[in-house]
């Protein structure tokens, strides 16, 4: 598949390496010619120096024979021309960021129809919804809802606390007989993450990604030794575009919700929109003020600016101050090993929930995807095709690689069940993998007729 | 012909309006244009007070229709040799609003006088005044013996001034520009400057058409409950205004008819809405009234004096109160309409003091009621909480809001000294008039209703705005604070400020007057 990504800012960076790692041909059109340098340095694609709005960077950069464009500058104009612009030229895909609230609301629809875009991400508004699953399921770190929020891939680090630390996960499994409600699909220690295995010890600290039916979800993380709390009073710093549409979100949950703000005019314009949140003007590093929002007797403290540092500081003294669950945004990927000596319970990336969103839609056959921070392992989600090879078969038939693991399975009538080598599969199930990105192919032909 | 035509030389009387403006030779002033179109509108009220007296056959026709024709002329000459000029100054808008308040109740006056009402100035102006900002309080010891035409006119002075002369002026006028919405908000009651229309005179006119419907309605439901058409007409007038005055010394009670009362609490209920927001709701946009915050308050205000008069009063506090007594009294009192149907002044002593708590508050913005206005209120106490907030949050940022509405900085600090100002024209009013004589209760309600221009009050006041119990100097002391609180204040002290100011400049000949 030749993909032509336009903009090489965090989400375009994160799209190309992500799609070329699956062996797809790139092409990046970027204006800046140092990024443009610094990404051909760093990943195999192709690089075209120029502005995407000109048909014929565009033909640099291969569009005739393109079967995909992302248009994911920080420029809705840009991104919506490219569009256009690649629809004139026959490309089958395009995905269009968006930071325009208005143009995502009824009206742009109509708008983006006319433009013939078929996907639009916003990494501001993906990342604002992964912050509101973690306030959700509070005690985790990472949350990502699959099959229509039947099921839910829930990452934690696990506490000293847990019944699980020295046990492997075949003796685990035996004590939940006869129906495993979790699976555990990832693991993550010392920097390095595999696809556990029944042989696998659980340690403290591991940090783990399981899969788990709604019901059980707050029942594993309990398991896990994670502390859960419902995030009633809520300290969201920094009212950017992520931080203000938390804020929104929790405002109309009711919860009791602090907002700090740096730039005195937006602090202005946000008390306005929102009624009902103590809106407080200042730096979000001024320990200070952050004491005297008693920051030490929040819930759950979201540090949402654009800058990294401010964000690590923040979510530290938060940390040392109180025991509230802390949420950091990170821009740059490279900082989050770093993240948790600083008490941080979870760091997100808007480059990573936009990337899962243009993902799946990549991957055409599957619901969703969930990348993680960490690592290359992906979760997606396939329908299996009437006369595939996994039509009426056993899991434990599949014979799928090492680096698959099939986690769980949405019957036609939306029930979730976790899978056992016991379990049939039937053309219109809906099933969650975990697998690294080379063994996706495999997984695809198993499933698709 | 007038001097107007002469002087242009081509245009006739009727014809050629527009024209007419553009033509030279006229002098470019808005305060005698205004005024002068104000006056000739009063002339034509006095005009049609003397035709009603004459369907009575009554002893005042002709004293009322020269006296109307006389003030109609000299305000149809002063409008037609004037101008509005292309530049208005914020000033020349106050001083203009001033004036003609000042000429209205002058012009007002003068029927009372000729027709032998009265006998002194400070009476007629007064009873001039207080229709004209819908007071309703009176000077007049025998209502009942006065002819029907003075009567009528004590009425349609109330009906002028309720939606307001320059509102009506301004739906008039050929051409007032710019300066017509700053006419309109200096004169229209509350904080609000909403235009319905991109042009203001539409605006003018559609809150004028509202206004009328209402009152042809409501004057239609008097009649069809009994009521004489003169009384019809004459109690809708009140009504519609918030103002309050009757034909009879027994006000509404002398009719003695539920159904009556039923239809004037409801008459009162909607002339103390905004008409603003009943344009839109006509016009299928009824949102904004049902989303009003001001609307909630303003029935929740009536809802709890209502049942507090009525449970407190049934149980011994005083003599029982009936219920429609207690609603028919709390909204006229919130709408600071004033009429009247029992001896409230019997009951328990709390249910008193939340009517002379209610009397200067007055009702929703955009309505006819007079008073601060709820909206008012409601802004201050969100202000107030505000800066109780701010002491837990010290660098706090929070906008006063109106329900979910969000109130401008700058319209919450004018909204705060609205009402220290208003505080200490009421305080200071109520001193001045316990120097003449009368007690405290008595002092302090004839400031507040003064100044919400409802009308009846408590102590000597409690029988429909009878105002005889103030000696003269006081009656000048209300009849200031009539004008302040229809006003809403700063138009007033600002017109003073100008005139205290540059008169002296004046007199010197060192500046012209602007």
């Amino acid at each position: 598949m030749h993909v032509v990504i336009v903009g090489a800012g965090e989400v375009g960076w994160y799209l190309a390496q992500r799609l070329g790692a699956e062996g797809n041909d790139i092409a990046v059109v970027e204006q800046n010619e140092i990024i443009a340098a610094a990404i051909a340095a760093e990943l195999d694609v192709q690089v075209v120096v120029g502005n995407a709005t000109e048909p014929s960077v565009l033909r640099a950069a291969g569009i005739e024979r393109a079967d995909l464009l992302a248009g994911v500058t920080q420029n809705d104009e840009v991104n919506l021309l490219a569009s256009l612009l690649a629809k004139e030229f026959g490309v089958a895909q395009t995905v269009v960021r968006i930071q325009s609230e208005e143009l995502r609301g009824p009206l742009g629809t109509k708008l983006l129809a006319t433009m013939r875009a078929d996907v639009v991400i916003d990494p501001d508004a993906d990342t604002a919804d992964e912050i509101m699953e973690l306030a959700h399921v509070s005690g985790a770190d990472e949350v990502y809802s699959m099959s229509n929020g039947e099921l839910f891939v829930i990452g934690a680090v696990i506490g000293a606390g847990s019944p699980f630390v020295g046990h492997d996960l075949a003796e685990i499994g035996r004590s939940f007989e006869p129906n495993w409600r979790f699976l555990f699909g990832a693991l993550t220690r010392d920097g390095e993450t595999v696809i556990p295995r029944g042989d696998q010890v659980l340690q403290a600290g591991d940090h783990v990604r399981v899969l788990t039916t709604r019901d059980a979800r707050r029942e594993i993380l309990e398991l896990l030794g994670a502390a859960t709390r419902r995030a009633r009073r809520v300290m969201v710093l920094g009212g950017g575009a992520v931080g203000a549409r938390v804020v929104e979100q929790l405002q109309r949950e009711g919860a009791t919700v602090v907002l700090v703000e740096r730039d005195p005019d937006r602090a202005k314009r946000l008390s306005e929109r929102l009624p009902r949140v103590t809106v407080v003007q200042g730096d979000i590093t001024d320990t200070e003020l952050l004491s005297e929002e008693a920051v030490s007797r929040m819930d759950l403290v979201i540090a949402a600016t654009g800058d990294d540092a401010s964000n690590v500081l923040a979510c530290a003294y938060a940390a040392a101050e109180g025991d509230a669950f802390t949420v950091a945004v990170l821009h740059r990927l490279a900082l989050l090993p770093l993240v948790r000596q600083f008490g941080i319970d979870a760091a997100l990336s808007p480059r990573t929930a936009s990337a899962n969103a243009v993902l799946r839609h990549v991957r055409g056959g599957t619901a969703s995807v969930a990348t993680f921070l960490e690592s290359d392992i992906e979760v997606n989600e396939f329908v299996i095709e009437a006369g595939s090879a996994a039509d009426g078969l056993l899991v434990a038939e599949l014979h799928l690689p090492h680096s698959v693991l099939l986690g769980a399975v949405t019957r036609q009538d939306g029930t979730a069940e976790i899978v056992r080598g016991r379990t049939r599969l039937r053309a219109g199930d809906n099933v969650v993998v975990f697998s690294r990105p080379d063994a996706l192919g495999v997984t695809r032909r198993a499933f698709s007729a | 012909m007038t001097l107007a035509s002469h002087r242009s030389g081509r245009v006739s009387w009727w014809g050629g309006r527009g024209e007419r403006l553009l033509t030279p030779g006229r002098f470019p002033s808005i305060v005698a244009n205004v005024v002068g179109l104000t006056l000739a509108v009063v002339g034509l009220g006095i005009v049609l007070a003397g035709l009603v007296d004459a369907i009575d056959g009554g002893p005042d026709v002709v004293v009322l229709v020269l006296t109307g024709v006389a003030i109609w002329a000299i305000g149809s000459v002063m409008w037609r040799v004037t101008i509005v000029p292309k530049q208005i100054r914020t000033l020349d808008v106050f001083m203009t609003v001033t004036l003609a308040w000042l000429a209205m109740a002058v012009a007002g006056a003068i029927p009372y006088l000729l027709t032998g009402q009265f006998t002194r100035v400070d009476d007629a102006l007064f009873e001039s005044i207080s229709g004209f900002t819908t007071t309703g309080a009176t000077v007049i010891a025998d209502i009942e013996a006065a002819s029907q035409g003075v009567l009528f006119w004590r009425s349609t002075t109330q009906w002028l001034g309720g939606m307001g002369v320059i509102v009506l002026v301004v739906a008039v006028l050929p051409t007032v520009g710019a300066g017509g919405m700053s006419l309109l908000s200096a004169e229209a009651p509350g904080p609000t400057d909403e235009r319905l229309t991109p042009r203001v005179r539409e605006t003018a006119r559609r809150l004028w058409a509202v206004y009328l419907g209402l009152t042809v309605v409501l004057a239609g439901a008097y009649a069809l409950a009994g009521m004489s058409l003169f009384d019809a007409v004459a109690h809708s007038f009140t009504t519609v205004s918030t103002g309050g005055f009757s034909p009879y010394q027994g006000s509404i009670g002398h009719f003695d008819s539920a159904v009556i009362e039923w239809i004037c609490i409801v008459g009162m209920l909607l002339a103390g809405g905004s008409f603003t927001l009943y344009y839109r709701a006509l016009k299928r946009d009824p949102k904004p009234l049902l989303r009003s915050t001001e609307l909630k308050v303003y029935l929740l205000v009536v809802a709890a004096i209502t049942l507090w008069a009525f449970v407190v009063s049934g149980n011994g506090g005083g003599q029982a109160a009936g219920f429609r007594d207690a609603l028919f009294t709390t909204v006229s009192t919130v709408t600071t309409t004033g009429f009247v149907v029992t001896e409230y002044g019997l009951w328990s002593q709390t249910a008193q003091l939340l009517l002379l708590l209610a009397l200067p508050i007055g009702a929703m913005a955009g309505s006819t009621a007079g008073g601060v206005k709820l909206v008012r209120v409601v802004a201050v106490a969100s202000f107030a909480h505000r800066e109780a907030l701010r002491q837990l949050h010290p660098r706090l940022v929070r906008p006063v809001r109106i329900g979910n509405g969000v109130l401008p900085e700058d319209v919450a600090r004018r909204v705060l000294g609205f009402l220290v100002l208003a505080l200490a024209i009421i305080g200071g009013g109520a001193f001045v008039i316990s120097a003449t004589g009368p007690d405290m209760i008595t002092s302090f309600s004839a400031s507040a209703t003064a100044f919400g221009n409802v009308g009846p009050g408590l102590g000597d006041l409690d029988h429909a705005g009878d105002f005889l119990a103030i000696p003269p100097v006081g009656r000048w002391v209300a009849m200031a604070q009539m004008l302040l609180g229809r006003l809403e204040i700063y138009p007033v002290i600002l017109a003073l400020s100008v005139v205290t100011l540059r008169l002296p400049q004046v007199v010197r000949g060192r500046r012209r007057p602007d």
